[in-house]
Formats: structure tokens, sequence, C-alpha cells
């Protein structure tokens, strides 16, 4: 039921490219096929694009809305609301792709992907962005110590960032915003990066998987 | 010192700062874009209000719903300062408001129960809606 982290990567890679607009009443392959994709994977949400703070408010509030109509309990629903927030404003704050100067610390917009499935009250959040190749060594160090984490080592570590007096270098959030995740997440936070050919060798895409 | 107020947003809580009754209170959501602006203006008040006070009694109000990540780190660093005012002499009061089914908000209030011991940290649940 889930899409998986690889296939959310070729979706997501996907998007970016030009579509061909189907002519008017002959959808192809197109539009129909999107959706029926969407309803089969339980999709929630997707958006693929440049994302800025005032787009993350009215998401949080279209997904909020949506959730409003299925079945989850207040506790999972605050989850994926909380991830998707920490997620999307990762992008804004991180992404390589950024259509505002690199200089400017607000009204930013950047480019990522990030997806939403679910039913049953099981939710999974994926997100994706390019980030600038040499940033892959210390994120990937990063999430792979937070993946061999028990749940308790993730309390500990997240407790002593807190009271850490300085913040973490590179991190906006003091270096608390994937164990944030970790720690509301019900298995290991899973991720991958790609070399893209649309992007070239200066960049990598970063995929993140969330199951909640 | 002046009283200092900013209406919520979607993303900012409100911020009702009544220097004058010793009562500070926050409430709402808060994932601002930039969370190092919006807290330092925060903290650069309240340290000039903290500095001068002695033997005071302060009630300081917050009532989340949400907080990101990085204002998760500065509101833990800005108690801080209410536990320095009550080391100073001062009795300060953080009423910590939660919904009774966010454990994660009910958690940071005992990680500033743990953290800051001169503070009176009262723990109030609240039904979900």
């Amino acid at each position: 039921m889930n899409i998986a982290l690889k296939e959310f990567a070729s979706i997501a890679r996907a998007i970016p490219a030009p579509a061909t607009a189907p002519e008017s009443g002959t959808d192809g392959a197109g539009v129909l096929s999107f959706r029926n994709f969407a309803l089969r994977e339980n999709v929630i949400f997707f958006f693929s694009g440049y994302l800025s703070q005032a787009v993350i408010n009215t998401c949080a509030e279209t997904i909020q809305a949506r959730l409003d109509k299925v079945e989850a309990s207040a506790k999972v629903r605050r989850k994926l609301l909380a991830a998707f927030i920490e997620i999307a404003q990762n992008v804004v704050h991180y992404s390589s792709e950024s259509s505002t100067p690199p200089d400017q610390d607000e009204g930013e917009f950047r480019f990522g992907t990030i997806c939403i499935t679910g039913a049953g009250g099981k939710f999974v959040i994926m997100g994706s962005n390019p980030i600038l190749a040499p940033t892959e060594t210390r994120l990937h160090a990063r999430l792979e110590a937070i993946r061999a984490m028990s749940e308790d080592e993730i309390r500990r570590a997240y407790r002593e960032r807190l009271s850490a007096d300085e913040a973490e270098e590179h991190s906006k959030g003091g270096g608390l915003g994937f164990l944030m995740l970790a720690r509301d997440a019900s298995a290991p936070i899973e991720f991958q990066f790609a070399q893209d050919p649309e992007w070239g060798e200066m960049f990598r895409m970063f995929y993140l998987r969330i199951a909640l | 010192m002046s009283n200092f107020y900013l209406p919520g947003t979607k993303h900012t809580p409100e911020v009702d700062f009544r220097y004058s009754e010793h009562r500070l209170s926050l409430k709402g959501e808060c994932f601002p874009e930039n969370a190092v602006k919006f807290f330092s203006d925060l903290m650069n008040r309240t340290q000039t209000y903290l500095s001068g006070l002695k033997g005071q009694m302060v009630e300081v109000n917050v009532q989340l719903t949400y907080f990101n990540s990085a204002s998760t780190k500065l509101l833990f660093k800005m108690i801080a300062d209410f536990d320095a005012a009550s080391q100073a002499g001062n009795l300060v009061t953080i009423n910590w408001y939660y919904d009774e089914e966010d454990d994660t908000l009910e958690d940071f209030g005992r990680d500033i129960e743990d953290e800051y011991t001169s503070l009176k940290v009262e723990m109030h649940a609240l039904t979900s809606l």
C-alpha cells in the first residue's frame, strides 16, 4: 500500500520534467493515470515545486482539513503535521535550488517535493530536495547515527541537544530537527542520496521517508 | 518598561508580555520562518525586564499547540533566563498548558521542570477538542 522510498524517488524525479499537456478530452497516459496512482496509493498530499513559508502555512491548513476526514487519532494527526512542517521548513532552509538570493534568510523560495500517503491511521511522509554534493557525507553520517539509536537513545540525544549551549553548526534547529522526526516515527527513518542526471554532478537528490 | 503585544498568525503565537502586571503569555502555533529573529526580539525585551527585578512574583503562561525544532531550542533557552531570575531572588511560575493527548508537549514541560529547578512549573492538561 505504501510507496517505497525508491518508488517515491522515481516519481519525484519525474515531476519537475516538463509535462506534455494532454489535448482537450484525450487524457492519454497523463492526468488519469496520475489520479489512479494517487487513489491506489492513498495519496493524501503531494507537492512538488518552490516552497516558501506562506506555501507551508497554506499546505498545513490543507493537510489538516484532509486529516479531519480520515480516521486518525489526534495524536497521529499532530505528529504528521509536525513532520510536514519540519520537512517543508528543511526544504526552505536547506534545498540547494533557490529562487531567491543565497544570502536572503527570510521570504525564501526553495525547491522540494513532499508526499503524504496513508490509510487506517498509518501514515508515511516523504520529502526530497537537491543538496550540494559535499553535504551528503555530513548528512549521511548524521542520519545513519540516528537510525542506529534506540527510542531511549533518541530521547537522550534530543535532551542533550536541547540543553547544549551552542547551536550545532550548519543547523537552524540546533540539530534537533531529525531527532524530533525520529522520535515521532514508528520505524527508523529511511533516507537515500542519488545523483540525478537532470541536476548534474554538483548536486545530489536527498530523499527522506518517515513512517508514523 | 512598556508592555509588548504581537497578534498571533498562522505560524507565530500571540505574544502578550504585560511587564507592568508581571504576566507574560505565549499562545498559539510557533513555526516562524526565522525562529532566531523571532525569539531574539522576545528574549532581548525579557532580559531587560528581568534585569531590574528583585523579589517579584512573575507569571509566565505558555499555551502553544505546536512548535518546530528551531523554536524548541530557543524557547528552552528563553526559559533559562526566567530560571536565572528565580535564582536572583524572584519567584517565577511557568504555567505549561498542553493538550492531554499530546505527549510531545507534555514531555517538553517535564524537561523544563527537570532542567530548571529554580522555577515553579505548573502543568495544566487541557481536554482535547
